[in-house]
């Protein structure tokens, strides 16, 4: 079944086609336990939970891992799509756009959410459903894409860009 | 659950504000045009239903590797292959235009 949006705005899709590749260190300002993260939708399966932080160490960077200030022990571990698929981009309807308030792609910081699993070649981040966060608004939201794997292999894939140069848009 | 018969080009309303239209039958396919307010998010539903359970699954991974030593060494394993693999960092910045 497909459904479709009729969107009177459907000619102003934005691509969001690789957005600045916004590496943890360099959005200082939100990696920072005391700044507050708003998901006013919770992240689905976690409805209830709205308030996250960002906290980070150089010793798992690139990796950082995104707190509940509502329930202990809920967190989930990130990084950023860009860097380990480097085909990434994130196209966003209007209506998505107008949802997340972005006035412009440099104010979405888009991070993806990983499985850690105990065998590290095993480890998936997930790309079909993003985090979009508004660094203006401090205001994040879990979008679907779409286009991606939900299971993205991420050992794999840096050992491939690693190996074939050449390579692109391979996620 | 409420169950309603409709015909091609026939709608039903929830609420005030959320239209769903039936566009096309075909074979066994059925085209739906909705349209909800911008707050309202539309999704396939084994789509939305697969997202939750990987976020399910990203939290309880987590727990699992439970101690922060071994969640930090499991990550700090990338760490060593993404610096010995620095062209996948490369690509991403290089294009540092949004296009609109």
């Amino acid at each position: 079944m497909k459904i479709e949006y009729e969107n009177p705005f459907e000619d102003q899709i934005v691509r969001y086609e690789n957005i600045v590749s916004q590496s943890i260190q360099s959005i200082a300002g939100v990696v920072n336990p005391d700044i507050v993260i708003d998901f006013p939708e919770g992240i689905p399966a976690f409805e209830d939970t709205k308030h996250y932080v960002f906290l980070c160490s150089d010793d798992v960077k690139p990796f950082c891992y995104l707190k509940s200030l509502d329930v202990q022990q809920l967190g989930f571990v990130c990084i950023d799509p860009f860097l380990v698929c480097p085909g990434f981009s994130v196209n966003l309807s209007s209506k998505e756009v107008v949802r997340l308030g972005l006035r412009d792609p440099s104010e979405a910081l888009v991070l993806s959410f990983v499985t850690v699993v105990e065998d590290p070649t095993k480890t998936t981040a997930n790309l079909l459903a993003p985090i979009i966060i508004n660094i203006r608004e401090l205001k994040g939201y879990q979008v679907i894409l779409d286009e991606y794997p939900v299971q993205y292999n991420i050992w794999e894939a840096v050992s491939r860009s690693g190996d074939a140069q050449q390579e692109d848009a391979s996620c | 659950m409420l169950i309603l018969t409709r015909r091609s080009d026939e709608s039903i309303i929830i609420g005030n504000d959320i239209e769903v239209k039936i566009l096309r039958i075909q074979g066994n396919q059925v085209h739906v045009g909705i349209t909800a307010p911008r707050s309202i998010s539309v999704y396939r539903h084994e789509l939305y239903e697969q997202v939750i359970s990987e976020n399910k699954k990203a939290v309880q991974a987590n727990l699992a590797v439970d101690n922060l030593a071994n969640l930090e060494r499991s990550l700090g394993s990338f760490q060593k292959l993404i610096n010995k693999n620095p062209a996948s960092e490369d690509t991403g910045k290089s294009e540092k235009k949004a296009r609109k």
